[in-house]
């Protein structure tokens, strides 16, 4: 027999204050860990879309629908199919103030070619890329040759495996790393097999680029401007000059909507978290409230058996410790679970990126939602219990 | 020796002073069984609280072999009264999520760790408790539990014994197990006092305080 016997004997014996207030503690640690994940998910989801666009000004062609099916790519992963005339790239290299471009070239695949859905093809230059190159040389070593492929990471074939596309096997020979953007669903190729492939979507009569031949389009244009140039005057020198050919959109404008959006997510997870974790409380201070009203004359025998008024808050400090770890772990549990098995589909409800935090943060906020849930139990509990240690032992015991 | 030197209580309510007890004065000497006798409301129950280092008294001073509780902090005096002083509450209190024999060991291990099942079991046997030892409070009567309060009362072997009412409620034979009891432990050695209104406790008293009504 000893203290600590009594301590988890009164939480076995008081089943339903337990389930109650560990009930509270899991939605508090649940709230707090899951708020802080999806938070910081969207922030990095966010981070890496800023750092896939790699560039200051996107130049696609002139037309209502470019500037949508570039933002359908990044953000919700749809294949799209857009292409303009490759003579303009050497009229965007003269513009004043490029210091330098990147092209790619985006072609959907058929629904009947590989996967359940189409997939987006981007082509670029390996050797002379800045926007796609340098994040594919962090996950794939070497270069893609003819036919050959690098997947993204929401793609479920594995390296090694091959991707008939119009016809054509093509080898995966590399997997990329998450990116929480709709590049994660497409595959990544060189200039040779994009126009491999864009010829031969053109042999079974699916061609986005009608008469013309692969060596003659691009479908975007990603420029760097010179140190000391506006981008936004740039921007508006290609936009004018070219005006019915391309339009020159800066990337700061296209992520814009996106930087609104995120705001606003994130205030009503702020505030929602809030609301959960003052709801918790309340309740908690409630349940404890009543539960060390009814313990009362219990507190005041204690007291009379020898038990010190700080002997008794650490009693009740531990006793709702415990409750409030039990109910904490659980809610990080359950928050984990849903977070990383949910992941997806709440990317697809926000439509924003969304990417998780990595394991050493994912740790870091398990600790602290553990923190703040199992010191916010004990605290309010001791509050209560002071309140109670002070009134006089004759008295309590005599009601 | 316990000694009540001029001790009184009041209280305030609603800006007027109520006295619970009248100014007393009084000495009990080692190793007898005192009764404090007296009508409901005469400031029993209070007095035997104020003596038991449990309430404060708003005047006077009370001496428990030479040391005044109410001088002492809450640490201190907490560890006087675990190894000093058993008390016997009015009414069945007990701690409802322990079984009888935990309620019993639980004044011994408050401040060490304490090999104390034996004497409890055996204090149990003597109480007619052996078969309830594995029960809960809530499946007890009113008469087991005022010897199971008797039982954690005289776990440590107090020098100091105060109960309140303890044959309240309880039918003769019962009255007369418990008193017996207590004189067994004042001869033992505990000076017992015990506040009561049942005449029956008169004839176990070694000493009796007669209290009056207080007008």
């Amino acid at each position: 027999m000893s203290v600590k016997k009594l301590i988890i004997k009164n939480i076995i014996k008081r089943p339903v204050k337990t389930t109650l207030l560990s009930s509270m503690a899991l939605l508090m640690a649940f709230a707090i860990l899951a708020g802080a994940n999806l938070s910081k998910s969207l922030i990095r989801g966010l981070n890496s879309m800023e750092a896939r666009l790699g560039a200051d000004i996107i130049v696609i062609p002139e037309g209502a629908q470019s500037e949508e099916e570039l933002k359908n790519i990044y953000f919700k992963g749809t294949p799209e199919n857009f292409y303009m005339d490759k003579s303009i790239v050497s009229d965007l290299a003269s513009i004043e103030g490029v210091e330098d471009y990147s092209i790619q070239y985006f072609l959907a695949s058929s629904v009947s070619d590989c996967c359940s859905a189409p997939v987006q093809i981007v082509g670029f230059d390996p050797e002379n890329d800045f926007v796609v190159a340098p994040w594919i040389k962090d996950n794939f070593k070497g270069q893609p040759g003819k036919d050959e492929i690098i997947a993204g990471s929401s793609l479920s074939v594995q390296t090694g495996e091959s991707l008939k596309i119009y016809g054509i096997d093509c080898l995966v020979v590399g997997k990329l790393g998450s990116t929480g953007t709709g590049l994660d669903t497409a595959v990544y190729a060189n200039e040779e097999t994009i126009k491999h492939l864009i010829e031969a979507s053109k042999e079974v009569g699916l061609s986005m680029v009608g008469e013309k031949s692969p060596d003659e389009t691009v479908s975007a244009v990603y420029i760097k401007v010179k140190k000391g140039y506006d981008i936004s005057v740039v921007s508006s020198t290609i936009n004018i000059n070219f005006k019915d050919r391309v339009e020159a959109v800066r990337t700061k404008s296209m992520i814009s909507d996106t930087v609104k959006r995120l705001d606003d997510v994130s205030k009503i997870i702020y505030a929602l978290v809030t609301g959960i974790w003052v709801f918790s409380i309340i309740i908690m201070g409630l349940v404890f409230s009543v539960s060390i009203g009814e313990r009362k004359s219990e507190f005041a025998l204690l007291r009379a058996m020898g038990f010190s008024k700080i002997k008794i808050v650490s009693l009740i400090f531990t006793e709702s410790m415990i409750i409030c770890l039990i109910g904490s772990v659980l809610g990080i549990v359950l928050s984990l679970v849903i977070i990383i098995s949910f992941g997806n589909m709440i990317e697809g409800y926000l439509g924003l990126p969304f990417l998780l935090p990595n394991f050493l943060n994912t740790v870091l906020y398990s600790f602290f939602a553990l923190f703040i849930t199992v010191l916010t139990g004990p605290i309010t509990a001791s509050i209560s219990t002071m309140g109670v240690c002070r009134e006089d032992i004759g008295n309590a015991l005599r009601r | 020796m316990i000694k009540v030197n001029n001790v009184s209580k009041k209280y305030t309510l609603k800006n007027r002073e109520i006295f619970a007890l009248k100014e007393t004065s009084f000495s009990i000497e080692d190793n007898k069984l005192t009764v404090i006798y007296g009508k409901s409301g005469s400031g029993k129950t209070t007095l035997l609280n104020i003596m038991a280092g449990l309430l404060p008294p708003s005047n006077g001073s009370v001496s428990l072999d030479g040391v005044d509780p109410y001088l002492l902090g809450d640490k201190e005096l907490s560890l006087f009264r675990n190894k000093n002083i058993g008390y016997i509450p009015q009414g069945t209190s007990s701690v409802s999520s322990l079984t009888v024999l935990e309620n019993v060991m639980l004044p011994a291990i408050i401040y060490e760790p304490n090999d104390i099942k034996e004497k409890a079991v055996s204090l149990l046997k003597d109480l007619g408790l052996e078969n309830l030892m594995d029960s809960y409070p809530a499946e007890l009567s009113g008469g087991e539990l005022r010897r199971v309060s008797i039982a954690r009362a005289i776990i440590n072997s107090p020098k100091m014994i105060f109960a309140d009412e303890p044959t309240n409620d309880l039918d003769k034979e019962n009255t007369e197990f418990v008193l017996k009891l207590l004189k067994e432990k004042s001869r033992e050695g505990m000076s017992v006092v015990i506040v009561s209104h049942d005449e029956a406790a008169m004839k176990y008293a070694d000493d009796v305080i007669r209290m009056g009504s207080i007008q």
